[in-house]
């Protein structure tokens, strides 16, 4: 094997490993929030892991269409995870029992006065 | 300021080069045909879908969103293993926080793509921005203490302080600078104060009493205070001392 194998070969296993994190993460977590960390997180990292896996093994050609997707993965991911978790927060999908400090229901409570 | 000068023009060419650029290397091909379908497609796009006329060139200062960049990839890799490493070990009891974190800058677009930039990392994101207030609420996972609560309060000015420099213009930056060390300071502050750490269940209770505390009047509720009730309290006090602050600042 290359060194270039190497490389492709390491980068698309720590990719998968983070991705397979993701969704075990989903399964084993509690509650929406945390279950949307880990969907949208490691996952992200793990697909970004995966491209470039993948864009060392190909043309340089070829590998910008995969830096777009990684791009786009960046800009959309915190977007989501940011509209999800606040519909979460608002509809009851949060375990308080989970949350050591929670300053927006603090907040919440205040202006509602 | 030079990124309103674009005010009113609808198609800024910035836009279209990205356009064109994204346009290109969908197709993956680098002649001149595939440049001018690029350039109509996006000429169309702009005509028919008009952005908001407040623009922002992000290119401005390339080596700055390298630093950034560079900056959230070792960001994303080290708090990636520690959440990983934090579920693996405790995914039976999960421990979150959700912290109140002063905004840096007060540019819209800068306070959407610093929120962007926090909520990229694993661990942490922007739940809630508070506009007019300039706080954002900060869901971060694996907080089990008050000094864990803190490191993720200065997790988040830090990089937060990053973004804006990299985003905003000459002014922002150094504002942003002072701004995050005087947030850092007020939270500190406090932190002498309330090392304790309070179980779930009583952080629940201490804001449940707080917020009957606040309902019945502020004398009450201070003297009301608990072990558990005074951390909370002062929690909730960082917001308001740094909008202070900030007012004084303008």
């Amino acid at each position: 094997m290359s060194v270039r194998d190497w490389i492709s070969a390491v980068l698309l296993v720590s990719g998968a490993l983070f991705c397979v994190i993701g969704a075990w993460g989903m399964v084993r977590l509690p509650d929406t929030l945390s279950r949307l960390q880990a969907a949208t997180k490691p996952q992200t990292l793990g697909l970004l892991l995966i491209l470039a896996g993948t864009a060392v093994r190909l043309e340089p050609h070829f590998a910008v269409g995969l830096v777009l997707a990684g791009l786009f993965q960046v800009i959309t991911a915190p977007v989501l995870s940011q509209l999800f978790g606040r519909a979460a927060y608002r509809t009851g999908g949060v375990d308080r029992s989970t949350l050591v400090v929670d300053e927006l229901s603090q907040r919440l409570r205040a202006g509602r006065e | 300021m030079s990124r309103r000068s674009t005010h009113g023009t609808r198609v800024a060419p910035s836009l279209v080069i990205w356009l064109v650029v994204v346009w290109m290397l969908l197709w993956g091909t680098f002649d001149v045909a595939t440049a001018v379908y690029g350039l109509v497609v996006a000429l169309l796009v702009l005509v028919l879908f008009p952005l908001p006329s407040h623009r922002w060139n992000i290119f401005r200062r390339p080596w700055r969103l390298v630093v950034l960049t560079v900056y959230v990839l070792a960001d994303l890799f080290g708090s990636a293993l520690r959440f990983v490493a934090d579920t693996v070990r405790n995914s039976a009891k999960v421990s979150a926080a959700i912290i109140a974190v002063p905004v840096l800058s007060d540019v819209d677009h800068i306070i959407a793509s610093a929120a962007n930039v926090v909520s990229l990392a694993p661990g942490k994101f922007v739940l809630q921005i508070d506009r007019p207030g300039g706080i954002w609420y900060v869901y971060a996972s694996g907080v089990r203490t008050a000094e864990d609560a803190h490191k993720a309060y200065d997790d988040v000015i830090d990089m937060q302080r990053v973004a804006v420099w990299a985003f905003g213009d000459e002014t922002e930056a150094p504002a942003a600078r002072s701004r995050a060390q005087e947030a850092k300071r007020q939270r500190d502050r406090s932190a002498v104060r309330k090392p304790q750490r309070p179980s779930p269940i009583e952080a629940v209770a201490a804001s449940e009493a707080q917020s009957r505390g606040a309902e019945s009047g502020d004398a009450e509720f201070h003297g009301a205070a608990t072990r558990e009730n005074d951390h909370d309290r002062d929690g909730g006090d960082d917001p308001g001392d740094f909008d202070e602050n900030r007012r004084e600042g303008r």
